[in-house]
């Protein structure tokens, strides 16, 4: 009952959107702001760039709302759209580009394991978020996401295969990272 | 999320994905205000693409036009299929005709046939001159060839024949309701009643032509029309003093509130531009500008000149003193600074370079007061300004460059009339209104589109 009240709202709401209704809109970017900027934040390494991600990615959600067919919900597919602008802003943002971090970055070998998280939101964010660049874009696609390797391939425009193989390793890394338990200090470094 | 879909053991990447469900951030305030400012960029129609799309097609009507009308194309059109003269006026006694000539197959040039006709110009009574670059051959039909050459831009007279008239050497003398006599070189040539001809004056020697006989049909009143000759370019200088200001709403919707209805578009709200709105202050223009006639009402003009726009604010005290401003992204820094006030009244100077192009129609252009209107568009490059823009942080004014669009469209209309046709220095006056089609100020300021009345002078020279 409360789902469907809650399409229903969403139904008028994305009627007054279309009619370009400043209010209306705001109204659906005040609901869905905090959690898109969640997303955002994942899939970059500062806020400032999780904003400027976030900004293009409303912009296109309110142009292309004519094309949401009310199928499915509205939330997945604004969470779409977020997604998929990130990875342009990923594609065309020279700092992103760097691959340094990969040899930085110390190995692990790549596990089956699946220990306890014992950390909160933000510190697992934070560990995220000091992932190197390609591991971070399929960790959070296919770990958080639910993205197949075939489908992640296509987005990224690799191959299946550095598809998995970037995943298991940032796999290997995250749980390492969580077994080794970081000190409040290393977590701070990485969180913003 | 999609269902997670992985050969591998989801425990851990379960866990990861309820503790990302949870992660929240409150975006800063100024993120709503940058959207809204990106929406209303998409909204709002796109005034420049549509006038490149209209400048581009008055340019291509343009030079159809032109190409149409160039010398080597250009032809004439009779009404009468007959290709003996048409008479205007039947008058008894040799007397000037105020005729449409037409000498279809009598004209050739370089021994080819061509049609050629001659009007007389407003104003003339019987006195043309021939407009062409080259000699024109006429020949005398029905008789031997007598092939006499009427020298490029001869002033030259039709007349018509009376009773006893003939052909004197080097004299016409023109006495109302007398014989005239004109005697050719050679001999005296009696000239049968009603036969029209053209004497034609060069260095005080007359030339005199005798065509072939004018047959009187009944409508012999009929005028050749569509005469189609071709114009130079003209060049003009254009002087346009005026005044000037800056306004916050669309063309659209200032005529929308002249017309006291609800206009559709809100101008940005987003905060920045000036505090007060300005007022208007004086303007200049002066540049030079080419005409050409595209058909007998229509020509085309294209211009480049400099204007200078003006207007005032109100500003309090100068503080000279370094700060740095930021409006939305930008960051810009200032040696000074003025506080908001009422103090001082501040001009805000925008100079441009302008190329018009425009359309002018001739409303009446026999009339003895020839009136035209004109319309059009003309794209401006900002050269230099030192307007003031308000920073509301520090409630202060200042100068940000980088904040103005450099290139401004504007629409242009004007009517005018020409006066002193005959004189040596003729000119003609008008009003123009210029009101720019984007604003000065880039966004998220609030818009100021620029509005321009003046008086336009304007001293043609035949190139």
């Amino acid at each position: 009952m409360l789902e469907f009240c809650s399409m229903n709202r969403h139904r008028l709401l994305i009627k007054e959107c279309l009619k370009n209704n400043p209010t209306s809109q705001k109204q659906l970017y005040q609901e869905f702001a905090e959690v898109m900027l969640g997303v955002c934040r994942r899939y970059t390494k500062s806020m400032a760039d999780a904003e400027d991600v976030m900004q293009e990615g409303f912009i296109k959600i309110f142009t292309q709302l004519h094309q949401y067919k009310n199928e499915g919900e509205l939330g997945a597919w604004i969470r779409r759209i977020m997604v998929n602008t990130a990875l342009n802003f990923i594609k065309h943002n020279a700092r992103y580009q760097h691959n340094s971090d990969y040899d930085k970055i110390e190995m692990h070998p790549i596990t089956d394991e699946n220990p306890q998280i014992h950390l909160d939101t933000k510190e697992l964010l934070s560990l995220i978020c000091k992932l190197p660049f390609g591991y971070q874009t399929v960790f959070n696609l296919h770990a958080i996401e639910g993205y197949t390797h075939v489908d992640i391939a296509r987005l990224l425009n690799i191959s299946e295969n550095t598809s998995r193989s970037q995943y298991s390793r940032a796999r290997a890394l995250m749980i390492a990272w969580i077994k080794k338990n970081y000190s409040d200090e290393k977590l701070q470094q990485y969180a913003q | 999320m999609k269902n997670y879909n992985s050969t591998h053991n989801n425990g851990f990447e379960k866990q990861v994905q309820q503790k990302m469900e949870e992660l929240k951030f409150t975006p800063s305030d100024i993120l709503w205000q940058k959207i809204e400012a990106g929406l209303d960029k998409k909204n709002k129609p796109r005034p420049l693409v549509f006038i490149f799309i209209l400048l581009s097609l008055i340019l291509t009507s343009a030079i159809y036009f032109l190409y149409k009308n160039s010398v080597s194309r250009s032809y004439m059109q009779t009404l009468s299929q007959n290709p003996s003269i048409q008479i205007f006026e039947k008058t008894g006694i040799l007397t000037p005709v105020n005729a449409a000539l037409s000498t279809n197959s009598s004209v050739t040039k370089n021994n080819s046939p061509l049609s050629y006709f001659i009007q007389p110009e407003t104003g003339l009574t019987g006195n043309i001159s021939l407009n062409k670059q080259e000699d024109i051959s006429i020949t005398k039909e029905n008789t031997e060839k007598q092939v006499i050459t009427i020298p490029a831009r001869t002033k030259i007279k039709i007349y018509r024949s009376g009773e006893d008239a003939s052909i004197v050497n080097e004299q016409v003398q023109e006495e109302p309701d007398k014989k005239i006599n004109i005697v050719t070189d050679a001999e005296a040539t009696s000239l049968t009643p009603d036969s029209l001809f053209i004497v034609a004056e060069k260095e005080k020697k007359n030339l005199p032509i005798t065509l072939k006989e004018a047959t009187h049909p009944d409508n012999s009143d009929t005028l050749i029309k569509n005469r189609k000759t071709e114009k130079g370019w003209e060049w003009k200088i254009m002087l346009a003093p005026g005044i000037s200001n800056a306004k916050n709403t669309f063309l659209t919707n200032t005529i929308l509130n002249i017309l006291n209805t609800n206009p559709t578009a809100q101008p940005s709200t987003v905060s920045g531009g000036f505090y007060k709105k300005p007022s208007s202050s004086w303007s200049f223009k002066a540049g030079i500008s080419l005409q050409k006639k595209i058909s007998k009402k229509w020509s085309l003009g294209i211009g480049l000149q400099y204007a200078y726009l003006s207007s005032i604010i109100k500003v309090g005290k100068k503080v000279d003193s370094a700060v740095v401003f930021q409006f939305g992204n930008m960051l810009v820094s200032a040696n000074h600074f003025y506080r908001n006030g009422t103090m001082d009244a501040y001009k805000n100077n925008y100079h441009f370079i302008e190329m018009p192009l425009l359309l002018q129609y001739n409303v009446f252009k026999n009339a003895k007061l020839p009136v035209y209107i004109e319309g059009g568009g003309t794209l401006a490059y900002l050269a230099g300004s030192n307007a003031l823009i308000y920073e509301r942080r520090h409630n202060s004014y200042v100068s940000a460059k980088s904040t103005f669009n450099k290139w401004i469209f504007s629409l242009h209309a004007g009517a005018g009339i020409r006066l002193a046709q005959k004189s040596k220095l003729p000119f003609s006056i008008g009003y123009s209104l210029n009101y720019s089609l984007n604003s000065i100020l880039k966004k998220p300021f609030n818009n100021h589109y620029l509005i321009n009345s003046s008086l336009q002078l304007q001293f043609p020279f035949k190139k």
